[in-house]
């Protein structure tokens, strides 16, 4: 061993030495290199993995959203032509109704004008009833007036009234 | 140029050689550079950063390679991956431009010697044999805490195959025992040799190729110092990295090897 140890001139304290400076490195690398380094790409494997995992879930919830999209036009739609059916159906019913209504409110009046023009027309009658019986009385009794007793004048007026009533009526 | 590293000064008993001193811009260098990759750090890489992610996942991947799981491999790579680097710089410091060739020229015992201030730092075998011991002392860490210390030292001085022998023979009649288990306590005693190979081989094949570089270096420089070197720089770079390459990933090998059990390996 001894001449190895010699002719290499090998040293346990150039070989300690040696090992010191490598221990340098070794923890120089680990510190200032690989831990970080091991780290921070760890940390982006992960950023990528959660990227990755948002945008698929991203995918699934806009998918999932356009299906309920979907739907909900689709229920819109229905609702809506419904709505128009019952809308027109109503406004059908409260025509109908109006029409009715009007149409009693003017039977209604033309009833009562009726009854309001037969009313006059009574007044009327009466009213001229008693102007041709002054008529009368006051035309027999100027052409009567010299010939005619009041006996006959009477009867007169009596005949020519119920005749004027008949004229009246008809 | 000498075989050993050349003295350079002395700090009270210890003597500072051009290797070591070598070894230590190689230090400062691998801190500079890792400080830069400390402050470049972000969570979007840029340039510098995608470089260093790239080496580093190509590691990975050859390191998974050997070791089969990346569990494993991220435990093995805070000694591997310095190891790698440590060699590189130290190789490759070893082919700049001054190393080796800048001294003084010192007389002894009536002879001129010159002295380079630098000299790589594998290319003494203090440094490789210090690595090579590190390294298989942590297989043998790694042995003890992957198998347990009473199978790991079974794996070398098979003392439990010695206990068993009584047992076989009067239980179980197997008398094949007395052949069988000391032969296997010899294979076991051979491997125990073989880590001592282990070592020697490790740093004497670093030292001997750093080494041999560099005297390589020299010869053709002394042939013609200008443009016959040339083509001998790149040999001696990708010698470098190949061999940086090799002793760390015959250590993650020795380290795989070491996880487990005896059982297993066979």
């Amino acid at each position: 061993m001894n001449p190895i140890v010699e002719t290499f001139h090998l040293d346990w304290k150039l070989m300690l030495a040696q090992l010191f400076n490598f221990g340098i490195v070794v923890v120089v690398l680990w510190y200032f290199a690989l831990k970080p380094l091991s780290k921070k790409i760890q940390e982006r494997t992960k950023v990528i993995e959660k990227g990755l995992a948002d945008a698929k879930e991203s995918a699934e919830k806009l998918l999932q959203a356009q299906k309920e999209q979907q739907v909900i036009i689709q229920e819109a739609r229905q609702k809506s032509q419904q709505i128009l059916a019952e809308m027109e159906k109503d406004v059908a019913q409260e025509r109908g109704q109006l029409l009715e209504q009007a149409q009693k409110e003017v039977q209604k009046l033309l009833e009562d004008n009726q009854k309001q023009l037969t009313a006059e027309k009574q007044k009327m009658l009466v009213q001229v009833k008693g102007e041709i019986v002054d008529l009368v009385v006051l035309a027999t009794s100027k052409v009567l007036e010299k010939t005619v007793n009041d006996k006959l004048d009477a009867e007169i007026i009596k005949k020519s009234l119920s005749e004027a009533e008949i004229d009246l009526k008809v | 140029m000498s075989i050993t590293a050349e003295p350079i000064f002395q700090i009270k008993d210890f003597t500072v050689v051009n290797s070591l001193i070598n070894s230590w811009v190689a230090v400062l260098v691998i801190l500079v550079i890792a400080i830069l990759i400390r402050k470049k750090i972000a969570l979007i890489p840029k340039g510098f950063q995608n470089v260093i992610e790239m080496i580093l996942e190509g590691a990975l991947n050859l390191a998974d390679s050997i070791t089969g799981l990346r569990e494993k491999t991220l435990k093995f790579m805070p000694l591997v991956l310095p190891l790698f680097f440590f060699i590189l710089v130290n190789n490759f410091l070893g082919i700049l431009p001054g190393v080796g060739s800048i001294g003084l020229i010192e007389s002894k015992d009536g002879q001129s010697l010159f002295v380079p201030f630098f000299r790589s730092g594998m290319a003494d075998l203090n440094m490789t044999l210090a690595l090579a011991i590190m390294v298989v002392v942590a297989t043998h860490i790694v042995g003890v805490v992957y198998t347990g210390a009473w199978k790991h030292i079974n794996k070398f001085i098979p003392i439990n195959l010695i206990l068993e022998i009584p047992r076989k023979i009067w239980k179980e009649k197997d008398f094949k025992v007395l052949l069988v288990n000391p032969i296997q306590f010899f294979v076991g005693v051979v491997e125990l040799v073989g880590e001592l190979a282990k070592t020697a081989s490790l740093s004497l094949r670093l030292f001997g190729n750093v080494f041999a570089g560099e005297i390589l270096l020299g010869v053709m420089a002394s042939i013609f110092a200008y443009f016959t070197p040339i083509p001998f720089l790149f040999l001696e770079l990708f010698v470098g990295l190949i061999q940086a390459l090799i002793f760390s990933i015959l250590a993650l090998v020795f380290l795989n090897m070491m996880s487990h059990s005896h059982e297993e390996a066979h």
